[in-house]
């Protein structure tokens, strides 16, 4: 049995804590008595997914009848899938995508469909290069389609594949793929990670407009998710909700299929990451020295190289398919199996090691924008009732965050660092001021839809993702990181831990409480 | 009287370029051909030439350029040696008046003695004077480039009458060494190709830089003033002499992208996963651009990055001296762009003045009547319009530090990494030596 998540109280004899640091890990002691928080342990995957899946198509749940009998021949199919952001790090052959899909387009052979397109749903993201199309999707799959031209990814600048399906009761636009809405099916293939992810966000955000996705893409609906990884007090989600039934009531048939995934992240060589420090054995603490030997030795582009070419040995935990919030619902629940830890009380100071990869640099480059997003907007809320850290609250993230952008895949956060934060870290001034030109900006929309650029409004979203947390801390230190681009991002910066105490210590007393969010993996601490 | 001197002196002109390419600017001067020497005054006994007592030089890009030995080797038949360089100078006159002024160093037909004039000259345009080599006096371009007139780095030097110009009682000695080089930023900002609906892009923000940006914003005022600065401190001074946008030079391309919102090319669509070389990000040219660039520093990379940021048919003005670069003109030709050059001043037509509400100087220019040399109609004195500017922006601020002539250099070591030491100008003081003075 895989145990619970555990929440240490830090004694004088403990051992330190393990910090992950962009390409590379801290050891830090922390004060006695600061609790550190351990997800629970990964589960126990499925033991023949294959069949697990076929089970799920079989016996839909919710308000839907089986996939075998909503495909006929002449009709119009379309398959869209999560793209290269999911999951992290992308997951040893075969990916769950290609799994999914195998056994979908299995069926729609029996039946004789013929018309069946594939979408990755990328939303304002960069598209996905043919390599990782092909890990996403397996060889046999891309094969048979990619060259046809029947593999296709989502652009939501390109006005000829995008339908105005209506407004929702908020007046909110719902513009989403043509192909997708005009199939007399659309089969979406999801993978959970956090609680975010899926639901009526898959076809909502995945395959909609700019048009549509600003309205809950924006600093008011974020301020307002507390948080988003909580469905239900996520206004982002009630946004997305909205539109997912004014989708369905359009006649837009989805047939939702989710998968979860365990917390088995990292490979055996860097078992040390996912265990708890005093229970490293002999060969963690070997590979402990061993990888920070090397990393301390490593220009930081070969370490990138390293770490982006770790495949993850994931393992299926769930899947079910159906009716969208049937669905849904079963998927969260699973979700919050595999990463709730209960906790008692918030504390004054929150601190996390951020690692070198989040689901917008796969492949890429960690830059300052994005540490922000994954401290701020997605550790930070991986919480459900209150956040870990009390209002007023001080967040400690280690991370190099050097100044440093990957200008093929970023190309507008480099201007958005450059000058809109110059200006103001402010994100609903940003919003006001520059969100329209950067977001209509013609530089962007070409390289988004041509290159593997993120969309010209990207950045802005990472930084609203970040608002919730800017309102509720009084202060962020970055420890470890790069003074210029910490100072950027209105941050502080700390060389040492108890540096960034002494500092904390300025706003929330002398004497503060301490919690570590220990990752990997991820966890969602359940606060009363 | 104790001078700089600068002797023709080949096998030291070689050293110091070796050693100015290996240590940096200004650190070759020790090995130049460049020595403190006593010498005798000049004097040139031709009609309207006298005497005056330098006050202070500032030391100009041209002057490291030659001493560090990469001085563009066209100037070797308009200048006589041994000379003594210096021609940014505030002098005190000797006729009696006691008159403290600024020299126009353009040593042209009128100083000269060449009638009638060349065209250039007799309609007042004396910086293209074509006769720089003739005359009464020895060859030589300006005041500290020729043997006959002596130069600013000295005690004292010969100037004609129709190159002064008196200096208001509120500009003090050192501050008014700013004059000479705001008039060349001014007579480069008027060339005509400016209009105030204008994106003007300021390469540099060291003196040149500073002045042109001042004197676009008080005699044009275009719509942007775009400029770039390596340091904090000339960001700040840029934007308080009138920038609307000021960025890092790394940034520039970028930043003129922003403001015109067109497209970038190159350098985006490399296949190196992780981006890892330093120019990666940095776009090698754009759809659109600023309307005119004025380049003061005249490098091979200002003028490779001034032709990326300007627009097809756009101008770039070099006012920076430049030598011998190596630079790609594919773009210049492709995207029509006219590359035009900015030497020192004469006049200027005041209809090219568009900034609203500008009022013209009254004329300080020596009047001298030997030669029609009158400013024309409408037309202004370059140096005129400079005093006004170093008034009005408060430029004499620009003058950083000065040393003894005798500590010249530790001054030239000094003005090669002032904008490293939050300085802008630096300015020597002959013989009255004055303590060493930071007014950063
Ligand atoms: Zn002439």
């Amino acid at each position: 049995m895989p145990r619970p998540g555990f929440l240490l109280e830090v004694e004088s004899s403990s051992p330190p804590t393990l910090f992950w640091h962009g390409e590379g890990f801290r050891l830090e002691r922390l004060p006695v008595g600061s609790r550190v928080l351990y997800p629970p342990e990964p589960l126990k995957a499925l033991e023949n997914p294959r069949g697990a899946i076929r089970e799920a198509l079989r016996s839909p749940v919710g308000d839907a009848k089986p996939l075998e009998d909503l495909l006929f021949a002449d009709m119009k199919l379309t398959i869209a899938f999560d793209d290269v952001s999911l999951p992290l790090p992308a997951m040893k052959a075969p990916d769950i995508r290609q799994m999914v899909i195998e056994e979908v387009l299995e069926i729609a052979a029996r039946k004789g469909v013929d018309d069946v397109v594939l979408i990755a749903a990328l939303a304002l993201h960069r598209r996905m290069t043919d390599e990782e199309l092909r890990h996403c999707l397996g060889s046999r799959v891309f094969d048979s389609f990619s060259p046809h031209g029947l593999l296709t990814q989502h652009d939501a600048e390109d006005p000829d594949n995008l339908v105005h399906l209506g407004l929702t009761s908020q007046g909110e636009d719902v513009e989403i793929n043509r192909r997708a809405a005009e199939s007399d099916l659309l089969v979406y293939v999801n993978i959970n990670l956090v609680a975010m992810d899926g639901g009526h966000k898959s076809v909502a955000t995945g395959l909609a407009s700019y048009k549509s996705i600003k309205h809950h893409h924006n600093p008011q609906t974020m301020v307002n998710s507390k948080s988003f990884m909580d469905q239900h007090h996520s206004e982002l989600h009630s946004s997305n909700w909205r539109m997912g039934r004014l989708i369905a009531k359009s006649g837009v048939k989805v047939f939702q299929i989710e998968t979860t995934l365990n917390t088995n992240t990292f490979p055996e060589n860097f078992g040390f990451l996912q265990k708890r420090e005093w229970e490293w054995e002999l060969k963690d603490r070997l590979g402990f020295i061993g990888a920070s030997k090397l990393l301390g030795h490593t220009p930081r582009r070969v370490a990138r190289s390293v770490f982006h070419s770790i495949l993850s040995p994931h393992a299926m935990t769930s899947v079910s398919a159906g009716e969208v919030e049937a669905v849904h619902e079963i998927t969260t629940a699973n979700v919050l199996k595999q990463q709730n830890i209960d906790v008692e009380g918030q504390s004054d100071i929150l601190t996390m090691g951020l690692p070198y990869i989040c689901p917008y640099n796969v492949n890429s480059i960690m830059n300052p924008i994005l540490v922000a997003c994954l401290g701020l907007g997605y550790f930070f809320n991986m919480y459900r009732g209150r956040p870990l850290v009390r209002q007023g609250g001080v967040v400690i993230i280690s991370h190099p965050t050097k100044w440093e952008f990957h200008p093929v895949h970023h190309p507008s956060y480099i201007d958005f660092f450059e000058e809109v934060l110059a200006d103001t870290t402010d994100p609903v001034s940003i919003s006001e001021r520059y969100e329209e030109r950067y977001a209509t900006d013609p530089w962007y929309r070409h390289l988004y839809r041509t290159s593997y650029a993120y969309h010209g409004v990207h950045p802005f979203y990472m930084w609203y993702w970040c608002a919730h947390a800017l309102d509720h801390l009084s202060q962020v230190i970055i420890l470890g990181g790069e003074r210029r681009s910490v100072e950027r991002l209105g941050f502080s910066c700390a060389s040492t831990l108890d540096d960034a105490l002494e500092i904390a210590r300025h706003y929330v007393g002398s004497s503060p409480s301490l919690t570590h969010l220990h990752s990997p993996p991820v966890l969602m601490a359940n606060v009363t | 009287m104790r001078a700089l001197v600068f002797e023709r002196n080949l096998p030291r002109y070689g050293l110091a370029r070796v050693f100015s390419s290996v240590s940096g600017s200004g650190k070759a001067v020790s090995k130049s051909p460049l020595s403190f020497q006593n010498v005798s005054p000049p004097s040139v006994d031709k009609p309207g030439w006298e005497t005056v007592d330098v006050l202070a030089c500032g030391i100009c890009g041209s002057d490291l350029a030659t001493v560090d030995a990469v001085a563009s080797r066209y100037f070797e038949d308009i200048v006589s040696f041994p000379f003594i360089p210096g021609h940014e100078i505030v002098a005190r006159r000797r006729n009696g008046s006691g008159d403290r002024v600024v020299i126009e160093s353009v040593l042209s037909c009128i100083p000269r003695g060449i009638d009638p004039p060349c065209k250039y000259c007799a309609t007042g345009d004396n910086g293209n004077c074509t006769n720089l080599f003739l005359g009464s006096i020895e060859p030589g371009l300006q005041i500290g480039y020729c043997r006959s007139s002596g130069g600013g780095f000295s005690e004292s030097l010969c100037v004609h009458g129709s190159q002064l110009y008196s200096i208001p009682d509120d500009i003090g000695d050192l501050e008014a060494v700013i004059i000479e080089p705001t008039a060349c930023s001014i007579h480069a900002v008027l060339t005509g190709h400016i209009s105030r609906d204008s994106t003007v892009g300021v390469l540099g923000a060291g003196t040149l830089g500073l002045c042109v940006t001042a004197a676009l914003r008080s005699l044009i005022d275009p719509k942007t003033v775009l400029v770039s600065a390596k340091y904090d401190f000339q960001a700040g001074l840029a934007r308080k002499l009138g920038a609307d946008v000021v960025c890092e030079p790394g940034s520039l391309v970028r930043t003129v992208r922003r403001l015109g919102s067109g497209f970038a090319l190159g350098s985006v669509k490399s296949t190196d996963r992780f981006q890892n070389s330093p120019k990666s990000g940095v776009p090698k040219s754009l759809s659109e651009g600023c309307d005119v660039v004025i380049d003061c520093l005249g490098t091979s990379d200002s003028i490779s990055t001034a032709m990326s940021i300007t627009r097809p048919k756009g101008t770039i003005i070099m006012v920076g001296m430049p030598a011998r670069v190596s630079v790609d003109l594919c773009p210049l030709w492709h995207r029509e762009i006219s590359l035009i050059g900015s030497y020192a001043y004469g006049q200027e037509d005041l209809s090219k003045v568009l900034a609203p509400g500008f009022e013209p100087p009254g004329s300080t220019y020596q009047v001298f009547t030997q030669v029609s040399r009158r400013p024309q109609p409408k037309m202004v004195r370059t140096f005129d319009l400079a005093i006004d500017l170093v008034r009005k922006s408060a430029l004499g601020a620009l003058v950083s530090a000065s040393y003894p002539l005798e500590r010249y250099i530790e001054a030239f070591e000094h003005a090669g990494e002032s904008a490293r030491r939050r300085g802008v100008k630096i300015a020597l003081v002959p013989t009255r030596a004055k303590k060493q003075e930071e007014t950063n």
